[in-house]
């Protein structure tokens, strides 16, 4: 009994552990991508809170960037869409997957009191097993294609406030849960205090341009 | 009674023979699909390398046959990735980032053969000699297993994160080569080169022949030319206040400076154009302390 109620409250732990870890992460991923949207001048910045628009925001950074080097592309409209197809594919998948399995039962359940087979069981039985395998492939490749989508905006979202080793922070964040994106909460943060620290001197020259 | 006994031969022999031949198919069915991967996989190996190739030595990067060799391909990718970030001036090794991990990424998946050999060798090792220790042979058993999976598991995830960066650089890679030569299609051209196959050597193909042929080194000394151009003569000239022109007067005689611009007006011809500029402002510089000093 004492052991089963300490195994209970070590699962307990242990989840509320990971729940304060992901909110940590997604606490300092939110605050470095408000701050960087904010100092680029993107409208509605506080979108970089909520789970699905904060890829709208990354997007927004990654067009920023390729703007800079010449290039026009609608990253921030590829991300949602990506977004919301692998969403679709996954809610169908799993409604497609629970009934599917109940359909399954039945017709086992069925066939175990009757003595001959059914055979438009079996077939609607391996039917639907390929169309749920279809609806798998379409859900790996959409979620293929948005991770790389992502993960292609993060590096362009690195490169606009690292100048160095941009490589190493955006692997860190890709690949390293808790401290990648308190890599880039320190990232933006250093940015930031350069781009003020920079700005400062050019304003006092212009003044004492104007005085004399 | 025999002509029933052999009607069941027969009818055994016929069901025998059905069986074999749907063996047979489905055997054949899978050297067919086999034989097809294969042959995907080969094509699309020989495009890739082939566009590389091309690409590599069209942009005068060295080696580029080592396109065509497995790991040494991923250096090729390396190099054309750092040429494009160089042009956008930005540095990042990416020559070496990518060869080493198609090294580690390789090299562990060896690695891993062997330490799980090696495991499973030390916990029957470690859980027999427990087990002949203490006698209870169910606690040992339960030991071993546990230190087997914990030991796979971490070993499994440090390999997973290793393959994961090594896949993450490559796309990233392959997506600035995509940029670097159709930079309106990169996007396209990038998924196509993950989600269908044969589709990323059709991808690299076309962009063979494309981006940037003139020499990229020719725009670094134009670009570092500028400054020195527009901030020191200008600075020079504007200088309006009094104490400062009679520094110059005395530290700067007239006519060593009429000298110097005399002899270098020949020179001038042979300059490039902004140096020539420089030089241009530098004189009218001069000439406007002459002026003042005057």
């Amino acid at each position: 009994m004492v052991s089963s109620i300490g195994i209970i409250v070590l699962i307990l732990f242990l989840s509320l552990l990971f729940m304060a870890w992901v909110a940590i992460e997604y606490i300092l991923t939110a605050v470095g991508l408000y701050r960087l949207s904010a100092a680029h001048q993107i409208s509605n910045p506080w979108m970089s809170w909520l789970p699905l628009f904060k890829d709208w925001i990354i997007g927004k950074l990654a067009e920023k960037e390729d703007e800079s080097h010449g290039i026009r592309r609608k990253w921030s409209m590829v991300l949602i869409i990506m977004d919301v197809i692998v969403l679709c594919s996954a809610i169908i998948f799993w409604i497609a997957y629970v009934i599917y399995l109940i359909s399954v039962i039945g017709t086992v359940a069925s066939q175990s009191y009757s003595s001959e087979l059914d055979e438009t069981a079996i077939v609607t039985i391996v039917v639907g097993l390929i169309l749920l395998i279809l609806v798998a492939v379409v859900m790996s490749l959409s979620a293929t294609a948005a991770t790389t989508c992502q993960m292609l905006c993060m590096y362009k979202v690195f490169e606009i406030c690292v100048s160095k080793g941009t490589w190493k922070s955006w692997l860190i964040y890709m690949l390293v849960p808790i401290y990648g994106s308190y890599r880039l909460y320190r990232c933006v943060n250093q940015w930031i205090a350069q781009q003020h620290s920079s700005i400062d001197p050019d304003i006092e020259y212009q003044q004492t341009e104007t005085y004399l | 009674m025999i002509a029933v006994s052999e009607k069941t031969r027969g009818g055994i022999i016929m069901e025998a023979a059905g069986v074999g031949a749907i063996v047979v198919i489905l055997l054949i069915l899978l050297m067919v699909i086999y034989l097809g991967i294969l042959g995907i996989a080969i094509g699309d190996y020989v495009m890739q390398a082939y566009a590389l190739y091309k690409l590599a030595a069209r942009r005068g990067i060295e080696n580029p046959w080592l396109a065509w060799i497995p790991v040494a391909q991923d250096w090729i990718i390396g190099a054309l990735a750092e040429q494009y970030d160089i042009r956008k001036q930005k540095q990042n090794p990416w020559k070496k980032i990518m060869i080493v991990m198609a090294i580690i990424s390789i090299g562990s998946a060896f690695v891993m053969q062997i330490v799980s050999y090696i495991i499973s060798f030390a916990a029957s090792a470690f859980g027999t000699a427990s087990a002949a220790i203490s006698g209870d042979s169910e606690t040992a058993g339960i030991a071993v297993v546990v230190l087997m999976f914990v030991v796979m598991i971490l070993v499994l995830c440090v390999l997973s994160v290793v393959q994961m960066a090594y896949y993450y650089c490559q796309t990233l890679c392959i997506f600035k080569i995509f940029e670097s030569t159709v930079p309106e299609k990169a996007l396209k051209y990038i998924l196509l080169y993950l989600l269908v196959p044969l589709a990323g050597g059709i991808c690299l193909l076309k962009c063979k022949e494309k981006g940037y042929p003139e020499p990229f080194c020719s725009s670094q000394p134009f670009q570092s030319a500028v400054p020195v151009m527009n901030v020191t003569p200008v600075q020079e000239i504007e200088v309006p206040v009094e104490e400062e022109m009679s520094v110059q007067e005395t530290e700067v005689p007239v006519e060593e400076e009429v000298s110097v611009s005399e002899t270098e007006v020949p020179i001038k011809e042979e300059m490039s154009v902004p140096e020539a500029d420089a030089a241009a402002l530098a004189t009218e510089s001069q000439n406007v302390d002459e002026e003042v000093s005057l």
